[in-house]
């Protein structure tokens, strides 16, 4: 049996903390504050 | 926009009616602090609708380091030793995680466990084939943030499924096997077939993915997308 398919749709999404399979790191979200941590320490093991 | 085609037959049976079931599908990992925070908002986005119990969570195993050994070890030492570097630039943004989690209501525990999570997901595979799946993972995730449950110790494990409902000589049986490796691997596979680069992602009634942990107001206006609560103005 065929099954009928629609395009799947990727949301409009702001920036998101999310993990990576690829290398096992967990990425923080932008962020543009002062006080912010530099962008080698945003991450995270899994 | 990305666009891809998919398979529905996923979708809840009769979704397409008012009020109908809407199936959302979380490709998610235990000890991945961003599906911790994502299930959480997800859930608070649900939780603020009037129809808050027709959306239908389904937990689908994505397993973010099949290499990952057996033997528990620290988060920085897990870290440190794949990734080389130091630990102190991992407890930094564990801390700030820590900070963003605790602003949203969350117990986040820095002294958790990594290991392998594939006996986890057998175990979750199992729980979706009882209807427990939610409950299972949720009552497990929140814990092991929290610092209150070791996911890696078999007894504590079997104790937890046993807590929301499962039979724990079911449970022990699966642990000792290989039952639902292949529904696992099979979730995995079919995430990265609609896209998925990383986890939290979800999938609303196969129409709408979300990457990443979004801000509960993404996911609002997500399920306001998917289901809507309002009828646009001449519409029947």
């Amino acid at each position: 049996m065929t099954t009928p398919s629609v395009p799947l749709q990727f949301a409009a999404s702001e920036p998101a903390g999310w993990c990576d399979p690829e290398t096992g790191v967990c990425h923080l979200p932008e962020d543009t504050s002062p006080a912010s941590t530099p962008v080698d320490d945003q991450v995270s093991a899994s | 926009m990305s666009l891809l085609r998919i398979d529905t037959s996923i979708r809840a049976e009769g979704s397409q009616s008012r009020g109908a079931p809407v199936v959302i599908e979380l490709w998610t990992d235990l000890g991945c602090p961003w599906c911790y925070v994502g299930k959480h908002r997800l859930q608070r986005a649900i939780d603020r609708r009037p129809d808050a119990d027709r959306f239908q969570i389904k937990l689908r195993s994505f397993e973010l380091n099949p290499d990952a050994p057996r033997e528990p070890e620290s988060i920085e030492s897990a870290f440190t030793r794949s990734h080389g570097g130091n630990a102190e630039a991992v407890l930094s943004a564990e801390r700030r995680i820590q900070g963003i989690a605790q602003r949203e209501g969350l117990a986040f525990s820095l002294d958790r466990l990594n290991a392998n999570t594939f006996d986890f997901h057998r175990i979750l595979q199992h729980a979706n084939e009882q209807g427990r799946g939610l409950e299972f993972f949720s009552h497990v995730q929140d814990r092991f943030f929290a610092g209150e449950l070791n996911p890696f110790d078999p007894n504590a494990l079997t104790q937890a499924a046993g807590t929301v409902g499962l039979a724990v000589d079911r449970v022990l049986e699966v642990m000792a096997g290989q039952d639902y490796a292949e529904a696992a691997h099979s979730d995995r596979r079919e995430g990265q077939e609609l896209g998925l680069s990383g986890v939290p992602f979800v999938v609303f009634d196969r129409r709408v993915a979300a990457p990443g942990a979004q801000s509960v107001e993404v996911y609002e206006q997500i399920l306001e997308q998917v289901a809507p609560l309002t009828t646009p103005m001449g519409a029947q």
